[in-house]
């Protein structure tokens, strides 16, 4: 029973790590997870890279700013108009809360997102951007999120 | 003016797609439908369904998203009991269903990843899809190609000008290929095993589509003596031999001008090999006995029933001649074995062309005419268990069982084979059916069943002959459905050479499991719950689950 109420806590001894790990997993449904990791992966996993990787190789400055415009402020098109990218994040933090924070895997993710979207303060000059950089950082979501998606399945 | 360009219908609720075709894909037209202007794209699958059926002729490929978040209103059904939120994820799904239901050649490019639908049951029901294709990657580069193909594989025709060309990867690229052997004055190689069509090809298609003026004239080298073969090739003047009572042109000459057919050409006696290179690089001949030479300009077509290089390796051909004929330009046709999935189609258009042959034409009216059926329409098959084609004419009924002996049998003279069994079945049938007409007695159906033990009688006196196949001497190429070969080509890429084989592999293995996939994630992978895997390698390789399945569920391996 001790044992139970220090899982439903989210508490744990020293010496019991994998006790740790299955707290972790009864704080939230993994279906539910899952499904919501799954819509993340394509508004914004998916769409926040495409505007990147879909720019032919000699694309110059100009083209990459716009493609960075698309894929930050106009990440996802509905039928109320665009979504930026912070949005859809926020959205899901709202829709998720703490539940997936003490798995490895979370940190990895908001890290992720907060690389991607502090490229929004270059969206304003006139500089040369470096597509490679931007790129890498933007497809990391995606890698992240499946990261994440796969921790919850196994930990299911 | 330029050439037209292939229109693109996106199905998608977002903008991105549409904007990627619309600024870096200029080889494409978006067909303006929807908003905005510089990116036409249509939100939802209700909307994308009224447009085709209004323009379907305007669009040449599809790119459909997978999610749509639009409002309930305006989502198609995926399946009973799904809620709101899958039917939204893969309202990609419900819309190409409907697509394929009203515009089942449309050809459709799913804009997600296989990777993207790894946990979704519905992967398999799309793999399996005809003309529908996943984007694989997320750079331009792998969406210029896999529309590309879409638009190139949907152009093809299943038959075109009395050729059966079928829908399988294998007989689409020789298709390709030869469209562009029929260009200029070089020379093509065709390879393939007896009755699989290379006469045929070299007339009907290559020579055809050349624009050469001259006549395609044919010569069986494996029918001319050797010590004659010279003077059949170049000519000969009156006493150059013996028996040259006058001047005989070549079929070089013959052939001035139009398209020269060397069929089996692995047979011309080594020393004549000789002469034909040089003809082929000077573009001259000279007749046996004559001192003079002739300016001939000639597309020569070699086909072999055995790989050329082999013959090369075996010292019974020339190195020089086989590099002269460009191995570059070498096609194989795949035997009949390997493209299962063409089997009910061919099936059908021979036994219908049995039906007009001028020895049954009569047959099958008069019993036409017994069951109220006006004289010409044409004769029909229809396959007990694939439900399909009905027609207005005299039917013949392939009750299930008896499929499955077509089916299993190996067809080792092709295509050849394959015509002569159907117009063989389609005389003793129409034969017995006349007899029952004779006989005063009435026929009340034009669904005559053939005979299932006709049908073995005929396989039968096939199989007894001895097989022409250049590796079935041993015996070991049929008797073990996993063995593939491969052939190393001058010209084609290891990717492709790796496909086809992996291609073969697949297929044997396919047909071993009874179409088991966990049976073949077993074999393959060592794990039987790996099984998507083995789908997905599947699609990729353009082997269509659900054609072969059909095939199958009336084949002898269930």
């Amino acid at each position: 029973m001790a044992r139970k109420r220090r899982a439903q806590s989210g508490k744990a001894t020293a010496g019991e790590s994998g006790t740790k790990e299955r707290s972790a997993s009864r704080r939230y449904r993994p279906d539910e997870m899952l499904d919501l990791l799954g819509d993340l992966q394509h508004d914004l996993g998916k769409y926040v890279r495409l505007p990147l990787t879909m720019l032919p190789p000699g694309a110059d400055w100009d083209e990459v700013r716009t493609a960075l415009r698309h894929a930050l402020l106009e990440t996802r098109s509905g039928p109320d108009g665009t979504v930026p990218a912070r949005v859809l994040w926020t959205l899901f933090l709202a829709r998720v809360g703490n539940r997936l924070s003490s798995l490895p895997s979370w940190r990895v993710l908001e890290a992720a997102v907060e690389r991607a979207l502090a490229w929004e303060s270059e969206l304003g000059g006139d500089e040369p951007l470096p597509r490679d950089d931007i790129e890498r950082d933007l497809s990391a979501i995606s890698g992240a999120i499946q990261g994440l998606r796969l921790e919850v399945a196994a930990h299911g | 003016m330029g050439e037209k360009r292939p229109r693109i219908l996106v199905i998608d609720d977002g903008l991105t797609y549409a904007r990627v075709v619309a600024r870096h894909l200029p080889e494409y037209e978006l067909v303006a439908a929807g908003e905005p202007a510089e990116a036409p794209r249509i939100e939802d699958g209700p909307a994308a369904l009224d447009y085709l059926a209004r323009h379907g002729r305007d669009v040449d490929v599809i790119l459909l998203d997978l999610k749509f978040d639009v409002p309930q209103e305006r989502l198609l059904p995926l399946e009973e009991g799904a809620d709101l939120r899958r039917t939204r994820r893969f309202q990609g799904v419900a819309i190409l269903r409907e697509i394929r239901k009203r515009h089942p050649e449309m050809p459709v490019v799913l804009l997600t990843s296989q990777a993207d639908l790894s946990l979704a049951e519905l992967a398999e029901d799309l793999a399996s899809q005809s003309m529908t294709y996943f984007l694989d990657g997320d750079d331009l580069d792998s969406l210029r190609i896999r529309i590309n193909a879409a638009v190139q594989e949907a152009s093809q025709p299943v038959e075109e000008n009395g050729m059966l060309w079928g829908r399988s990867p294998g007989m689409r690229a020789v298709r390709r290929r030869l469209s562009v052997l029929a260009q200029g004055r070089m020379p093509a190689i065709l390879e393939g095993e007896t009755g699989t069509g290379k006469s045929y090809l070299a007339q009907r298609f290559l020579h055809a589509h050349s624009g050469r003026t001259g006549p395609f004239v044919t010569v069986d080298l494996g029918t001319v003596p050797p010590d004659l073969v010279a003077a059949h090739l170049f000519g000969a003047t009156r006493g150059a031999y013996t028996g040259a009572v006058a001047d005989r042109k070549g079929v070089f000459e013959l052939a001035d001008q139009g398209t020269l057919f060397l069929d089996e050409v692995q047979n011309i006696p080594l020393d004549v090999q000789k002469q034909l290179l040089l003809v082929l690089q000077d573009r001259r001949v000279r007749p046996l006995g004559s001192s003079r030479e002739k300016n001939v300009d000639v597309k020569v077509v070699a086909a072999s029933s055995m790989p050329l290089a082999r013959a090369v390796a075996e010292g019974r051909f020339r190195r020089d001649l086989y590099m002269r004929l460009s191995p570059a330009t070498r096609v194989v046709i795949p035997p009949l074995r390997e493209r299962p999935e063409d089997l009910p189609f061919l099936a059908r258009r021979l036994t219908e062309l049995a039906g007009a042959q001028e020895e049954t034409a009569s047959l099958r009216d008069r019993v036409g005419q017994a069951v109220g059926i006006a004289p010409g329409t044409p004769m029909t098959l229809q396959i007990e268990s694939d439900g399909g084609e009905r027609g207005a004419g005299v039917m013949l009924l392939l009750p299930t069982p008896t499929w499955r002996l077509l089916a299993e049998h190996s067809w080792p003279g092709n295509v050849r084979e394959l015509a002569m069994v159907l117009h063989n079945l389609v005389t003793f049938t129409l034969v017995e059916a006349a007899d029952v007409l004779r006989a005063g007695l009435p026929l009340k159906s034009p669904r005559l069943q053939v005979d299932p033990g006709l049908v073995a009688t005929l396989l039968t006196g096939y199989a007894a002959l001895p097989d022409s196949r250049p590796d079935a001497s041993a015996g070991a190429a049929t008797e073990d459905p996993l063995r593939c070969e491969v052939t190393l080509v001058a010209g084609e890429t290891l990717n492709d050479v790796s496909n086809g084989a992996e291609r073969q592999y697949f297929l044997a293995l396919f047909r071993r499991t009874k179409g088991d996939f966990r049976q073949m994630a077993r074999l393959l992978l060592g794990d039987a719950d790996r099984e998507r895997a083995v789908r997905l390698r599947f699609n990729q390789l353009g082997l269509k689950v659900r054609e072969l399945r059909g095939w199958m569920s009336c084949g002898p391996w269930r």
